[in-house]
Formats: structure tokens, sequence, C-alpha cells
């Protein structure tokens, strides 16, 4: 196959790939009862597109499937099948057969079991079957053309155009054929003259000059009478036959499109005899048919009519509007968006570095300077947000994704679960939605696997026997949150524990809260699964979905409640590549802290507001509220520094009525830590570099970033912070504080 | 192949698979190929092209607008109420075939096409 045949099935696979998530948004409509005529239309096209495309390339066993999806589906449109569960469900089965044939032939996934095939085809072939009884026509209109369906392969480098003419040989018989086109025929753009240019391409090109034509005009009315919508004219053509044809199919072949608006008689002649025409026709020659030359005389057909109630003025106007809400669009590779953006963060660094060198010469004095640097400022961050928009992409791809893995996970576990998704149209940077695929699948799983119970349970606890899971994605603060909740028994706390002390994860002697111990489902190793089912026991446990979310940059959130369900949430950045954060400083290193963690920078008593706790943690109290106390310079092990306030023992040497700088923050469970720094320095833009790929991972700090400078600084990991220092102090001590300052 | 003298011909289908196909077997064959994805964008292209093509290959099963649409709405333009036009689709109804020709489709080619056959199709139109 040639380079572009393999461009163009590179397409069809793309399409695939877009069409496969089409068909399975308008199931999940249908399955929710608001499918609009539309909608059905897009599921039948959608199987219908695979099914064309993959003919073209003789994709044989995606062709069978989807023609039988696609009779099925057509029931259904022209509403002879009702989409109730049943029907919706073997819908949405057969498109997982579907979609694995596609990546069968795409040779990505493994192939696809010929039984499964075969059943499946059958249980479509019953939707086909269950129609009613009185149109059995159309149903054996339906079989016979599957067995007539054959796929063709379309051969391109077998195709010659200049394929030469066959040897001429004696004429012995000809084919005489007689035909009058109505006016019709020249209503649908068709011609007299291409039905003779037809028939003489049926010769081969030696002996297209023995063709012989006449124009039969004896029903020319007068011109008065002449009617302009009427043929008139008819023609007589001798065709003579070669041992090669023509046959009399061949000219039927050329008539093919015509024969209800054109009266053709074919019959078997001898050689044209002279007078014998000259009886009934006026002029006979054998005429050379060039383009321009042998125009035959054309009646002037009358303009059409529209006929249809839908006429073309009413529909067309009606589509243009729609049209206008569409945008053109143009496809680019991401590789190519990727280094855009890279493009763009070392853009964001590059400014900076201006800013920063204008300021060391002093000129920042300058106005007209400032003025303009503000221009380029602005300018970047536009910039810089644009090239994020067009990598955000709605989350929408994954989670229409994970509507299979419920399906397919509640039937392997034998429960019946409903997936809900909330919104799917919040965008999310398209590496964190690719990056996601896995986690959640593996979430989902377990939800089901361990989360859900089974239907006797569920009815014995009053709850309905249909386990529901909501799959919901929000903004929040700068964030992402993905939430995945069950309705299921929630988390067996004991169960969770015995485990985790039968692992040695922890010791028996351990005194663990009710959330400590949920957090231990996240260690690694750690599986409460008795027997490995077949579902979540994949090898995988939560510690390697918590992983894979941290190394997006994001969290996973646990809170379980007995009886009622588990909600797991993710908390993912926008963006991998770059955030807006406050620049500090620690022991004379400039740290960055994400601005969408801040609350607030004030400025505490030490003496007043610091309160020593019995641990030898310390808490701050902010407007009778107490705050964890974190001295970030000791947290962080940073080097002393003789100018350093930021540790504990600062506090010995600094005088009454000293004052600290604390840096309030918060994560998205709305847990606060005060930060002690010594400074802030500046609010900026800053481009996200991979400590991990660069270093290793750091306890408390999430990234690094480059600076206007040149130097590096490090992002810190806000939450992280607030977990290890709220961990230390004992919550009831924070109570009774909080009720003292009261 | 494409030059001045080509002749000038508008596909019509939302398949971009079946766009790839018809522009390379088209293209091949020496033909001036403009696209449509759609019946409106079929519409678009046919009153903006100049010069306009000389015949029109379009699919049936199209969104927004669909093949029977797109014809009636073709035929409806007096330039173009003569311009032939050629189906090219999967339906094999005789039903949807006189549909299409009642509304002034010249010809009907089945899907999946051979490239000879949809050229000798274009040949039998223009020639």
């Amino acid at each position: 196959m040639s380079d572009v045949m393999d461009d163009i099935l590179k397409i069809f696979f793309e399409e695939c790939d877009e069409l496969l998530p089409e068909l399975e948004r308008g199931l999940s409509e249908l399955s929710e009862d608001d499918a609009d005529p539309e909608t059905i239309n897009a599921i039948f096209r959608a199987v219908h597109s695979i099914k064309g495309g993959a003919a073209s390339f003789g994709l044989e066993r995606l062709v069978r499937f989807a023609h039988v999806y696609e009779s099925a589906l057509d029931c259904l449109r022209s509403g002879q099948v009702r989409p109730d569960s049943a029907t919706v469900k073997t819908f949405f089965i057969a498109m997982d057969v579907l979609s694995d044939l596609v990546s069968e032939s795409k040779q990505t996934g493994e192939r696809v079991d010929n039984h499964r095939v075969d059943e499946n085809i059958h249980k479509l072939e019953e939707i086909i079957g269950a129609r009613p009884e009185e149109e059995p026509v159309v149903e054996l209109e339906d079989s016979a053309a599957l067995e007539g369906f054959v796929p063709v392969t379309v051969d391109l480098e077998a195709f010659d155009f200049d394929d030469p003419a066959e040897e001429a040989t004696p004429l012995t018989e000809t084919l005489r054929v007689s035909f009058r086109p109505h006016g019709e025929l020249y209503e649908r753009g068709d011609d007299a003259r291409n039905l003779l240019l037809g028939l003489k391409s049926l010769l081969p090109s030696e002996q297209a000059a023995a063709m012989v034509v006449s124009c039969q005009q004896q029903d020319l009315p007068p011109l008065a009478d002449l009617p302009v919508d009427e043929g008139c004219l008819g023609w007589e053509v001798h065709l003579p036959i070669g041992a090669e044809g023509p046959t009399e199919a061949d000219v039927h072949n050329v008539f093919d499109w015509v024969s209800d608006v054109c009266d053709l008689t074919i019959s078997r002649g001898e050689q044209p005899v002279e007078d014998e025409i000259s009886d009934e026709a006026e002029c006979v020659a054998p005429i050379v048919l060039e383009p321009d030359c042998a125009k035959p005389p054309k009646e002037e057909p009358h303009p059409v009519q529209p006929v249809q109630e839908e006429g073309p003025s009413t529909s067309p106007s009606s589509k243009q509007g729609r049209k206008q809400e569409q945008h053109a669009s143009i496809r680019v590779d991401t590789g190519r968006i990727g280094m855009l953006m890279d493009m763009v963060g070392e853009m964001v660094i590059g400014q900076a570095s201006l800013e920063s060198a204008l300021s060391q010469q002093g000129v920042t004095q300058d106005q007209e300077l400032v003025k303009r640097l503000a221009v380029l400022k602005t300018l970047t961050r536009d910039i810089q947000e644009a090239v994020m928009a067009i990598r955000a992409q709605p989350v929408r791809h994954v989670f229409q994704r994970m509507q299979r893995v419920v399906r397919e996970g509640s039937g392997l576990a034998g429960k019946d679960v409903r997936l809900i998704l909330e919104g799917e149209e919040t965008e999310i940077d398209r590496t964190l939605i690719e990056n996601l695929t896995d986690p959640l699948t593996h979430m989902l799983r377990n939800a089901i696997d361990h989360g859900i119970e089974d239907k006797e349970t569920r009815q014995a606890a009053g709850k309905p026997a249909q386990g529901t899971i909501r799959l919901s994605a929000r903004h929040r603060s700068g964030r992402i949150l993905i939430e995945i909740q069950d309705d299921g028994g929630g988390i067996n706390s004991q169960r969770v524990l015995q485990t985790a002390i039968k692992r040695g994860i922890v010791s028996a002697q351990a005194v663990l809260d009710e959330h400590e111990i949920n957090e231990l489902i996240f260690a690694p190793g750690f599986s409460t699964a008795d027997a490995v089912s077949d579902l979540s026991g994949r090898g995988v446990g939560m510690d390697v979905v918590r992983q894979a979310i941290q190394t997006l940059g994001g969290r996973v959130m646990i809170k379980s409640t007995p009886g009622q369900g588990t909600l797991f949430t993710l908390s993912l950045p926008l963006t991998l590549a770059v955030l807006d954060g406050m620049l500090i400083e620690c022991r004379g290193a400039v740290m960055v802290v994400p601005v969408s963690s801040v609350v607030e920078l004030v400025t505490v008593d030490v003496k007043e507001d610091i309160y020593h706790l019995p641990d030898g943690s310390h808490v701050v109290s902010i407007r009778t509220r107490c705050i964890p106390l974190i001295y970030l310079g000791d947290e962080l092990t940073l080097p002393q520094d003789y100018s350093d306030v930021t540790g504990p023992n600062h506090m010995g040497r600094a005088g009454e009525g000293d004052q600290l700088m604390v840096l309030v923050v918060e994560n998205e469970a709305g847990a606060r830590a005060a930060l002690v720094v010594d400074g802030v320095r500046d609010q900026a833009q800053v481009v996200i570099k991979s400590i991990e790929k660069n270093y290793r991972p750091i306890k408390g700090v999430s990234a690094a970033t480059i600076l206007g400078d040149g130097s590096v600084a490090l992002i810190l990991d806000v939450s992280t912070l607030i977990v290890s220092a709220t961990k230390r102090i004992d919550t009831r001590a924070l109570e009774v504080l909080a009720e003292h300052n009261a | 192949m494409v030059d001045n003298q080509a002749i000038r011909v508008l596909t019509v289908d939302d398949s971009r698979t079946m766009q790839g196909m018809l522009r390379k077997v088209l293209g091949d064959a020496g033909y001036d190929v403009i696209q449509g994805g759609d019946g409106v964008e079929g519409l678009e292209a046919l009153q903006q092209a100049n010069p306009a093509p000389q015949a029109i290959i379009t699919d049936i099963n199209m969104p927004r607008m669909d093949g029977f649409q797109f014809i009636e709405a073709v035929r409806g333009i007096e330039a173009f109420a003569h311009l032939p036009i050629i189906c090219l689709t999967t339906e094999i109804d005789e039903e949807k075939k006189q549909r299409a020709r009642s509304l002034g489709a010249t010809g009907w080619i089945a899907k999946p096409f051979s490239a000879e056959k949809l050229v000798w199709a274009i040949k039998r139109v223009t020639a």
C-alpha cells in the first residue's frame, strides 16, 4: 500500500477515535431517555462511518460487525425498535466489541475472540429480528444486503487509466440501441450526449469510429409547439460487437442511472443497412464524438421546482444559524503544542530575567520603560493563557471511557452499578487527561469490587439494589477536583487495621484514628481482598494510584462514612507548566508558594500569639483561630543562617514584642497552617520544572523553577506541609485553645 | 496533474477517511477536487468555488444537512439546476435511490467504491 493510502488509513483510525466517543455519548444520552432524533442519527452515523471507512480498506471483520450493528441501529432510527434498557445495553456492549475490533485492525489491540463477535452479532440480529412481523420484506432485504455486502479493497496502484485498448476484432454483428430521453433526464443534470459517449466508451478506441449514430427527429413538433420540458429527440446507435463485447448488459450499465427516465430498446442486428435507417431517420452519419463538435440537439429543460415539504430555502438557512455557533478547527500535532508551551515557559523566564537585569541597572525609575515592560508582561501572560487554553480539553473524554470500565466491572463482579458523570465539560490540561485514565480506572474498579455491596446486603440495609458511583469534576481555587463517590458500605476500618497489622505496615500497638486507618489503604503492598479478584486485583494497589496522582502534582484524599459510602477526592493542578507563585525568603533562600494556596500574610507577636504545646509543636492564634505553625527553615532543614528568624530557637533570642511574619496557607480540604518566613519578595509567574526528573523527590517540595536572575527556587508543596504539621498536633488541644481564646 | 484545464469536482462527505480516498482517487485521475464535510459546507463550497465544479459527488448520511437536502438545495439554485450530482453511499435501499432521483440526483454509486467505477462515473457525466 502506498504512503498516501497509509496516511488515509491513519486518518480512518483517527476518525474512529473520534467517532467511538461520540457513539458512547449518544448511547449514554439514549440510556438517560433524553434521546432526540438527532442523537439517534449521530449514533447511527458513527457506526455507519466506521463501516464505510473499514470497507474501503477491506477490514472484513470490522465491516461485518459494523454492518449488523448499523442495521440494528437503523431499526432504532426508523422507530421499529424501542430504546429500552436491554436494547441500549446490547448497543453498549456492541460498542465495546466494535471498539476492540478497531483496535484489532489498528494492530494495537489483541485479536477479538470470534466467539465474542458472533455472540454479539447474534444479539444485534435479535434486535433486528424483534421488529414488528408485518414487515417481513424489509427483513429479507436486510439479510440479502448482508450477504451481498462484499468489501472491496481499492487497489489504487493497480489502477491504470492508460489501459491499452484491446486489439481490434473483425466485425460480425451489431447491437442496435435506440433510446429516447424524457425531459426528466435533463433535469437530473444528465444529457443524451453523456449516454452516447458512454456507449462509445464500450468500444475499443480503434473501433469507436465504427459506431453509427442517428438522430430521430420525427417527433419533433414545429417550433411554436415545442414543449420546453419534454424530450422530443430519439437516438439510434449501432454498436459493432467484437469478441470482447460489448454485451447487452454493458449497454444496460450505461443506462443504469436513467432507466426510469429514458425509453430504451436493445436488439441484435447486422451492420446497419443504409436505406433501412433512412426510412425513419432524416440524418444518418457515422459521427465522431469529440467534446465540441458532436453536440446533439438538446431540449431546454425547465428549472427544477422544490417539491418536498422540507424546502431548500428553509432547511439550509436554519442550519446556517447553527453553523455560526461552530468554529472552524484545524488539527495540530500535540508535539507542536508541547513545544509551544515549552517556549512560552522560556519566554516567561526570559521576561523575568529582563526585568531583573533592568532593576539591577537601576533603570526601573524610567516611567516609560516600566510602562512598556508592563505591556510585555501582560502579553506574555495572555500568550501563556492562550496556549494553555489550546492544551485544555474537557475531562469528558476520560470520563466517558469510565462508563465502559463500570459496565465491564459490574458485569464481572455480578453487581448492578450505575455511573453518574458530572462536570464533564470541566477543562484540564491534556497531559493530565492522558495520565488520569489509569488511576481513575483502578479507583472505579475498586469502588465496584470493594465499595458497592452485593445486592442482598444492599437490600438488607434498605438501599436500592442498584449501586451508584458518582464521578465528578470541578474547578476549585486554581485546581481541579475530581471526586469518586460510591454509595457502598464505606471502609471497614477494623478490617483495614487488621490487614495492615498482618502485613506489617503498622505495629499491633499503634493507636490510629479512623482517618489514619483509612489512609492505610494507600500504603504499598496493602490489599484487603481475601481472594485476589478478577476486577481490581491486578497486582497494583491504591499506592500506585496515589503515586500516579502525585506525579501529576496532585493528591488523593479519602473520606468514608460506614454504611453510606466512600468519597475519594483527587486534587490536580490545572496545568503542569506554569503557576502563579509568591516568592518568599527563608534563611537566605528564595522559595515559591503557589498563590492559589495563600490565604493571608500577617505579622504576629511572638509573645502574645504563639503557643507552645506539650508535644513540642507550636500553634499561632490568628483572630481567635489556632493554626499549626511551621518553622519553614527547620521543616525543610535548611542550613542555619546568622540572620535566622525562622527556627523556634529564634524566639529564645528574640526580645519582647518581637514580630514574626507568617504566611497563612490552606489546602483543598480547607486545612490551614502558618509558615514562618523571613520576608516576601515578589509575586510572579513561574515555570514548573520537575525536581524529581532533575534531582530527586524532596519532602515538602513539589517542583522547582528558574527565577529571573537565573537562580533555582523550590516550589513548596503546601498540602504536604500542612498535613505533616497537623499530624504532630493533638487537635483536641487546639479546640481547648480556641475555647480559651474565645 | 492538476492544471487550469482540470475538471473540478466537489465531493461532500462527513467521513475524513472518505474525503482522503476521494481526494486520492480523483486527484490521481487528474481532477481538481474541492471538498465539503456536510451538506452545509458543500453548499458553501459550491457557491464560493471559482471556477464552479462540473460535477458533485455526495454522501447521503451526513450531519447537519444530509445528502437529500443537499441535492434539493443545489437543484434549487438556478446556476446548478443541471449540474451532475452523483450519490456515493452505502445506502442500497431502492426507495432511497428513488427519492434521490426524484430530487434530481444524476447517478448512484455504492460504497465501498472502486476507483475505476468512480472515475467512470465522473467521466460519464463530465465528458
